[in-house]
């Protein structure tokens, strides 16, 4: 697992962790939807490095007003460049037959998330196989000539760092 | 600012260094302007960051590096980006550097005005403190060019513009710099010249046109004056 610590202000600790061969996704999204549990599930496949997950949830800590409505939508919408809050919800979200996830919660102690995944959790450094390099340049719209010379993490960040005033 | 130490204190705003989000970054705040009505301040200083990440996002898409973007703070009035730790500006770097490595400097700062001129971004700030050169190696060493990258910051004047004008404006801001810092100026300024022809091909006869425009309405301001 990753825990990042986010704005001075914020001063709260992000916790990431990335699971496989999860069985029961379909129950946590029901949970989650209801309130019962406090987290986000993240579609690993778009994301490069966990420092993407930072950015996007100290944006959501961060901001005066919130375009969606909690804390765990809010970092879903801000992962995506889209202004559309169910587009970027169900682009950067899970869907009921995902195996693999990453779950993101914000406080010190996940422990009660945690005991609800019924799957294995695996260092966050197994990203790298399941992450879809083509998928997240075509969802950030990162073309051949910035490829060539930014990291692609420093692309995606800096797009979710301005996604609320610049169309990308 | 818990994390900032204060690093530089400008006209328009001071720069903090220190850690963000686990990474080295700087801090990039702009002052409350009192004698402005506070509404139309806070408006102006938010355009003004806006124009600021958008020329930085932009470039990026053209292929030019930059720094990364964390976060945009309209609220505090703060950029929070990357800090290149292992960088020296352009000027120091000048200040120490043979005229045959100067030269070759001077043409690659070209080409990358040149592309960012093509990709419609007037950087408004032109100068050598306004330039980075980064070690690729993640070393401390400026002694070789081959090992740095060039980078533009402060894009806090910056906006986006086609217009030939404009461009022409741009290199006389840098053509003014140059001479007002660097004794070589001249050189210099011919091999930005030559750099640039070669990442803006269409455009240079343009640009460079407006450029003598804007020196010779330049030059007679300061006799008149
Ligand atoms: N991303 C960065 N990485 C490393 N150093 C930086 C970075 N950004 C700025 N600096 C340093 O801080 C100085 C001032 O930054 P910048 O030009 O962005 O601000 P400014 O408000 O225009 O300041 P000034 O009025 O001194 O030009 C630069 O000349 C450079 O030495
Ligand atoms: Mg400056």
């Amino acid at each position: 697992m990753v825990k990042a610590a986010l704005d001075p202000l914020v001063n709260k600790t992000l916790n990431i962790r990335l699971f496989h061969s999860v069985e029961n996704v379909s129950d946590l999204r029901k949970k989650i939807m209801s309130g019962q549990l406090e987290c986000c599930l993240v579609n690993p496949k778009l994301i490069v490095d966990p420092f993407q997950l930072v950015v996007a949830a100290n944006k959501a800590l961060t901001a005066k007003n919130r375009t969606t409505k909690t804390i765990f939508t809010e970092i879903l919408f801000n992962l995506s460049v889209s202004k559309h809050i169910t587009k970027s919800l169900q682009q950067f979200g899970i869907t009921d037959d995902c195996r693999d996830l990453l779950v993101v919660t914000v406080g010190d102690d996940d422990s009660r998330v945690l005991s609800e995944i019924k799957g294995t959790e695996v260092e966050l450094g197994a990203l790298e196989e399941i992450r879809d390099l083509g998928a997240v340049k075509k969802a950030y719209k990162i073309g051949p000539e910035e490829g060539a010379t930014s990291t692609i993490v420093d692309s995606v960040v800096s797009r979710i760092a301005t996604k609320d005033f610049i169309s990308h | 600012m818990e994390g900032f130490e204060l690093f530089r204190q400008g006209a328009e705003g001071r720069i903090f260094k220190g850690v963000y989000l686990g990474k080295p970054a700087i801090a990039k705040e702009r002052f409350v302007k009192k004698y402005r009505h506070p509404d139309l301040d806070s408006h102006l200083t938010k355009e003004r960051i806006k124009s600021e990440s958008r020329s930085i996002i932009r470039c990026k898409s053209a292929g030019i590096r930059t720094p990364a973007l964390y976060l945009v703070d309209f609220n505090r009035r703060t950029i929070f980006m990357e800090y290149f730790e292992n960088s020296i500006v352009v000027k120091d770097f000048i200040a120490q550097a043979s005229n045959e490595v100067i030269s070759k400097l001077a043409l690659k700062i070209g080409a990358v005005l040149g592309k960012m001129h093509a990709n419609s971004i007037i950087h408004g700030d032109l100068t050598t403190s306004n330039m980075l050169l980064v070690n690729k190696n993640g070393q401390k060493s400026y002694s070789n060019l081959q090992d740095l990258e060039l980078i533009f910051i402060d894009f806090g004047l910056s906006h986006v513009e086609s217009s030939a004008e404009d461009k022409g404006v741009d290199l006389y801001v840098l053509e003014r710099a140059l001479i007002s810092t660097h004794s070589t100026a001249s050189e210099i300024f011919d091999q930005v010249l030559e750099g640039y022809k070669l990442e803006n091909k269409s455009g240079f006869k343009e640009v460079l046109a407006k450029f003598k425009e804007v020196q010779a309405r330049g030059r007679k301001r300061t006799m008149v004056g």
